[in-house]
């Protein structure tokens, strides 16, 4: 029937589109040796686990989070005390910091979000950890301070797969970022993610048909941090050194920047934010210093002008198309 | 040396007041998030700074100059930006204020240069001693301006036509439509008295610290927890508030820690949001 044929047609090219995808993300070393591009893509695919995860607070669930820099710091210096000083392997680390960075954010959501605090209020409250924890990070002994860390390991050689060099680290990031990027589709998509766009909308009307707000906030505001702590632990190994500085404030408005130039609320859009974002800097190398200036600007008149996002722009141009 | 603290955190509260009285005018009028009001402290501080320095202006001259010429910058912002957002929800003027304080701290870096610089305007050399106490002269002099800024405020709130308009606007917008309030004029100027305020603080504090692009961040999160504790919209209670977080900021960071000295702010702050968010003195 010809109703079959069209489902059928559309499953095989959707899928047939994705193997493409996967065979395009692995054989890319292969064919391109550039380092630089692979350093370049190696930020990005840690930058889109960042912004798909704080997409789900700020396009989901419509809560905006300053906070997350915390998140990102307390992920990459746990993973690398915990390998330095605890001889853990990589892989439990990146698993415990996880789990650490989901109960932080437990407890760091708890009281905001159990308590109605809501809108700027919310921002001010998550810049504010933000900040303290980029002060601990500063002042304790253990993190070293305004040095930071040095000689933090890669991961021991796995599949053959040699981790110290870039196109090993390479095939890691990309992998657990697709992971990553999968949980959380399959949380957006959800019932989860559904709840969170309700509250998105109207807090007291979700609440009034039964989905338990405080609940679901504080979950979607855990995971989203378990995630950042996760691409932390990711890219504190790929450099290898740490300093708090760059956990500060401004980190936490660069994610922001990401997710809503990308395009908010929808899952393609962190992935566009995250790869502009990072890549524009080397493009426009020569405008380097008017970086912050080109960035600030992009992000008022998207705000203003094209509340989409890129992704918006590109739907739109397609639908006229 | 307890009495010295309490000025101190007097003089540092002053300071706050006065960046605090124009964010919740701008919030408890217009409605809207400035995450950018720090950056306008930045601008006075820094304009000042340049007037004095570059074209040799006294230091008043400097100061008012650049109270004028940010409060204009508030004005001409808030018609070019905050005009097409309004009535939006409270998240998309939080993104493009934080976009306009990027902006603004990426032009100053540019325009004025990243590296700090120390205003030095030749009071700071004298002291006199009030109950037996030390104060330098330009210390005291942030506490007698604010107090004379704050003044002027009270006086076109209450005692305008202007500040008339201003309070219908704040008790209910559509009424005050309706009874022939300009309300474009009323945000515009709201919005740049609000920036002058911050300008002049900025100004004042400048030959106490540095002056640097970076200067206002934290001091507008200072401001935001004075505009909760006060109230939101309560001028007066952010009088009080922002005294009081000033004399406990430096009894704090006397008695307690001089490197965790901001995040008492700032943990004041969130005990505020989580116990009582309507303000210590409630709404204006």
């Amino acid at each position: 029937m010809k109703k079959n044929e069209g489902i059928f047609n559309k499953k095989y090219s959707k899928a047939f589109f994705i193997v493409l995808l996967l065979l395009a993300i692995y054989l890319f070393p292969t064919f391109f040796q550039g380092g630089y591009v692979l350093h370049l893509l190696i930020v990005v695919f840690t930058y889109i686990i960042i912004a798909s995860a704080l997409n789900l607070v700020v396009g989901y669930m419509g809560y905006i989070s300053f906070g997350h820099a915390a998140f990102y710091g307390i992920g990459a210096y746990f993973s690398s005390l915990a390998m330095i000083k605890l001889g853990i392997s990589f892989w439990l680390a990146l698993l415990l910091s996880f789990v650490l960075n989901f109960i932080v954010g437990l407890a760091l959501g708890y009281f905001p979000l159990s308590l109605r605090v809501k809108g700027p209020y919310f921002a001010i409250v998550t810049s504010a950890y933000s900040f303290i924890v980029y002060s601990i990070l500063l002042n304790l002994d253990i993190t070293r301070g305004p040095m930071g860390l040095v000689g933090i390991p890669r991961p021991d050689p796995l599949f053959g797969i040699d981790f110290f060099t870039r196109e090993g680290y390479y095939y890691l990031t990309a992998t657990v970022s697709i992971i990553c990027f999968v949980i959380i589709w399959r949380f957006a998509t959800s019932r989860f993610g559904r709840a969170l766009k309700a509250i998105r909308e109207d807090e007291d009307v979700a609440e009034s048909i039964g989905i338990k707000s405080n609940y679901n906030k504080i979950m979607c505001f855990a995971i989203s941090g378990a995630f950042t702590g996760v691409a932390g632990s990711l890219y504190a190994h790929y450099q290898t050194i740490l300093a708090p500085d760059m956990f500060k404030i401004a980190e936490s408005t660069d994610m922001i920047l990401m997710v809503v130039v990308g395009g908010m609320g929808n899952l393609i859009g962190p992935i566009l934010g995250a790869g502009v974002i990072n890549i524009l800097p080397e493009v426009l190398r020569p405008l380097a210093e008017y970086r912050q200036i080109i960035y600030s600007f992009v992000l008022i008149i998207v705000m203003l002008y094209y509340r989409g996002g890129i992704y918006g722009f590109i739907r739109k141009m397609y639908k006229k198309i | 040396m307890f009495l010295q603290q309490i000025i101190n955190g007097l003089i540092i509260g002053s300071s706050y007041v006065l960046i605090a009285s124009g964010l919740t005018l701008i919030f408890g009028i217009l409605d809207v998030v400035n995450l950018a009001h720090g950056e306008f402290y930045m601008l006075g501080g820094l304009v000042s700074y340049f007037l004095f320095t570059s074209l040799g202006l006294n230091f008043w001259m400097a100061l008012i100059l650049a109270m004028i010429i940010v409060g204009i910058l508030g004005i001409l912002v808030e018609k070019l930006i905050f005009k097409k957002i309004r009535f939006e929800p409270h998240l998309i003027s939080m993104i493009v204020s934080s976009g306009l304080s990027l902006f603004l701290i990426g032009a100053a870096e540019l325009i004025f240069g990243a590296r700090p610089r120390s205003f030095r305007t030749g009071m700071a050399d004298t002291s006199i001693k009030v109950l037996g106490v030390n104060i330098n002269i330009q210390r005291i002099l942030v506490l007698i301006c604010a107090a004379i800024l704050m003044y002027i405020l009270y006086m076109i709130i209450e005692k305008t036509k202007f500040g008339k308009a201003m309070r219908a606007c704040s008790q209910d917008l559509n009424t005050a439509c309706l009874m022939g309030i300009n309300i474009d004029m009323v945000f515009s100027l709201t919005l740049g008295i609000g920036c002058a305020m911050a300008a002049a603080a900025g100004g004042l504090m400048a030959p106490i610290f540095f002056v640097n692009p970076s200067m206002g961040m934290v001091p507008f999160l200072k401001a935001f927890t004075v505009v909760i504790m006060g109230g939101l919209g309560n001028v007066y209670g952010t009088i009080a508030a922002g005294l009081m977080l000033g004399v406990i900021e430096s009894l704090g960071s006397a008695y307690i820690s001089t490197a965790y000295k901001d995040a008492i702010s700032f943990v004041i702050l969130i005990l505020i949001l989580l116990f009582k968010p309507t303000g210590l003195f409630g709404r204006g």
